[in-house]
């Protein structure tokens, strides 16, 4: 199992389109991938999971994946979340 | 209120008539569609066989499967009457729904615990809605409503589906939809159904949603007390939004009577279009300009079929509160295109953002806390100036929509000089990138600012030197001159564009503006009210910019007006000291003109 902290980059938070960006590239894993805030713990492969995290900008999340591919479903996430989550946004 | 009308008299007695406000003319026969806002859904729970699990999670994916489908439909119409730019309000909807996590989720549920599958649906969806009820966020809490609206879909369908046949039919049936607190997105959702009316306990007249309704020609009563509670789920009932009145039991003869006013209604909107091009100029040859206030690029229909001449205010607020990210600067250089295209030698106004106040969705750059006092808080040109790379990102795309047609820009709440100062510096700044970049504008678009506050009022004289044009706010000036909240419905009685300090502010902008050789606009809640025009016009506005609707009964009593002597009531009434006073005289001077003026033109919304 890993575990790995990241911070929610985007200015409106880990909202429907990103939300949507991370449970497909979290689908794309054989490994059980949870997100982690705070006293939540959801299955980040699940929309309605991600978004009743309210991860808003500037939030502190963890990402918990466990299985084969355990390694590079953590770090794929954690290189969504630099970029944006695909968003088109500039600081 | 609409005076010589039977009706209204008659509503007005009667314990099953509920008043409000009337937000947005017209009147709605149908079925009260009342919005769940709370998890009130009476699921009843059921054992179930072990052989029974495949068939329920059956159940489900159908319903699911139906659903999917019933929001693809009214995607599919929000496209075609709106535009691109608000299918993805239901995008989220479409993949709540789909979440096969949940469905998991769900499948372990049941086969653990043997129960009806409405039942364990129900149950864990809740769980998700409550969790999210817990957040901090405002912001996210919003999605509650989304995931409330699919997860009441789809148990819907569940429970439905065993009903078959006549539940479909009712489907069809013309439906009235009544909530709480109405949204923005409620109103493009459920517009593309079939609603036909709306009706929500709160909200104001100048409400974005009262404007959205009016923009898109939809019946609206605001502010009726405990509506959601009184109003059964299906009942019959009427809405007559011309006078504020939403009819329980409105009994045969009744809808009968409302028919025959509905088709009236209708009939007055036609002769209304049918004088869409008579020329709008007062009998004693004073040519007037009156051009249309619009939100939504679907509005340019309604421009068109009532006739007007350009757009006096362009709202540009909706692409950034119907979508969950900041719009860039193509999409709304999309959108801006798209509308000046259609109008190419027409004036549009195009107002830049003015967020905050009672519009406050959008969070920029992090959550805006709750302020004590919204509309004095940060809003509009305050956050404008505050976030640069915001402004100068719809500058930009402003300023390669003028390459198109004839655009000027508008600055909302304006309040210093020195805020005039900084937004020229930003427009010169967009300017010189797209120069760089080799991208076409007009290198002489005019420049205006609203004026809205007392300060900007009373810096009429000095703001004129620096501006192209003014435009005269009036909601915002009403409510900053008598420190009346506009959207508190306690005291809306004293909200009053009527009253005499408002009207002298108006004269003293006007004055400002010809001393300094340049024109006026006026395009609040005022200049849609034909009850107001002849003063307007005696004060020296230009530009009247009305909602698209109101562009019949503004253009017919301008053309039934002298100029000279609204000159003379405009001084009178200058010399006036109470608002009752002055209410009396417009009526008054408005009846000698239009003695049977709800006979011929229907009723007044003030």
């Amino acid at each position: 199992m890993i575990e790995k902290e990241f911070e929610i980059l985007n200015h409106q938070g880990l909202h429907a389109r990103p939300a949507t960006a991370l449970v497909s590239l979290a689908s794309k894993f054989e490994s059980e991938v949870f997100l982690i805030r705070d006293d939540k713990k959801i299955n980040a492969k699940s929309i309605l999971g991600v978004l009743v995290l309210a991860a808003e900008h500037g939030s502190k999340l963890k990402v918990q994946t466990s299985g084969e591919d355990e390694e590079k479903a953590a770090d794929a996430i954690i290189e969504l979340s630099k970029d944006h989550f695909g968003m088109d946004e500039k600081d | 209120m609409s005076k010589n009308n039977n009706n209204s008299q008659k509503e007005l007695q009667n314990k099953d008539n509920l008043h409000g406000i009337a937000a947005s003319p017209g009147i709605a026969i149908g079925k009260a569609c009342i919005k769940v806002s709370k998890n009130t859904l009476n699921i009843a729970k059921s054992k179930i066989d072990k052989s029974q699990i495949n068939n329920e999670i059956n159940r489900l994916k159908i319903a699911i499967k139906e659903v999917t489908n019933e929001l693809e439909d009214i995607q599919q119409k929000i496209l075609e009457k709106y535009g691109k730019e608000y299918r993805d309000i239901i995008d989220s909807q479409i993949s709540i729904l789909n979440d096969s996590e949940i469905e998991k989720e769900i499948f372990e549920y049941i086969s653990e615990n043997l129960l009806n599958i409405e039942f364990v649906y129900n149950f864990i969806i809740t769980q998700y809605i409550e969790l999210l009820e817990n957040s901090q966020s405002e912001f996210f809490r919003e999605r509650i409503s989304d995931i409330r609206e699919v997860k009441n879909r789809v148990l819907h369908k569940l429970l439905s589906n065993d009903e078959s046949i006549s539940n479909k039919l009712e489907q069809d049936e013309p439906k009235i939809y009544i909530a709480k607190y109405l949204t923005p997105n409620d109103i493009i959702i459920h517009s593309s159904e079939n609603i036909v009316g709306f009706a929500a306990e709160e909200g104001g007249l100048t409400s974005h949603v009262s404007i959205l309704a009016r923009t898109l020609d939809i019946p609206m009563v605001l502010g009726i007390n405990r509506v959601t509670n009184i109003v059964k789920q299906n009942e019959n009932i009427v809405l007559n939004a011309n006078t504020g009145m939403l009819i329980k039991n409105p009994g045969s003869d009744k809808v009968k009577e409302y028919r025959k006013e509905q088709k009236k209604h209708f009939e007055i909107e036609k002769l209304f279009i049918k004088h869409k091009n008579d020329p709008i100029i007062t009998k004693d040859g004073k040519k007037i300009r009156l051009a249309a206030n619009i939100n939504l690029p679907v509005e340019l229909g309604m421009l068109k079929k009532y006739g007007g001449d350009g757009i006096g205010l362009y709202r540009t607020e909706y692409l950034y509160l119907m979508k969950n990210n900041l719009p860039t600067e193509n999409e709304l250089f999309h959108e801006y295109s798209h509308i000046v295209k259609q109008l190419p030698n027409k004036e549009i106004a195009i107002r830049t953002i003015d967020l905050g106040g009672d519009k406050m969705y959008l969070k920029f750059g992090k959550e805006l806390s709750k302020e004590r006092n919204p509309f004095m808080g940060y809003r509009a040109i305050r956050i404008c100036l505050d976030k640069p790379e915001i402004f100068i990102t719809q500058l930009k795309a402003i300023l390669r929509a003028s390459y198109y047609g004839k655009v000027k820009i508008m600055i909302p709440m304006i309040s210093t000089i020195e805020e005039v100062l900084s937004a020229k510096k930003y427009i010169q700044k967009a300017k010189e990138i797209l120069r760089k970049d080799k991208k076409h504008f007009d290198e002489n678009i005019k420049v205006g600012i609203l004026v809205e506050t007392p300060s900007a009022s009373f810096l009429a004289n000095r703001l004129a030197k620096e501006v192209d044009y003014f435009s005269i706010g009036t909601n915002d000036l009403t409510q900053y001159l008598l420190a009346v909240d506009r959207g508190n419905e306690k005291i809306n009685e004293l909200f009053c564009h009527f009253d005499p300090v408002v009207i002298a502010a108006i004269r003293w902008i006007v004055k400002g503006a010809k001393t300094n050789g340049i024109t006026t606009t006026i395009c609040g809640e005022m200049a849609s009210d034909p009850i107001a025009t002849m003063l307007l016009v005696g004060l020296g506005i230009d530009i009247l910019s009305v909602s698209p609707i109101f562009l019949g009964p503004v253009r017919t009593v301008i053309r039934n007006i002298s100029y000279k002597e609204s000159k003379k009531f405009a001084d009178k009434v200058l010399k006036m000291e109470t608002r009752q006073e002055i209410k009396n005289a417009i009526k008054s001077e408005f009846y000698k003109i239009f003695p049977d003026w709800e006979k011929n033109y229907g009723s007044l919304l003030n």
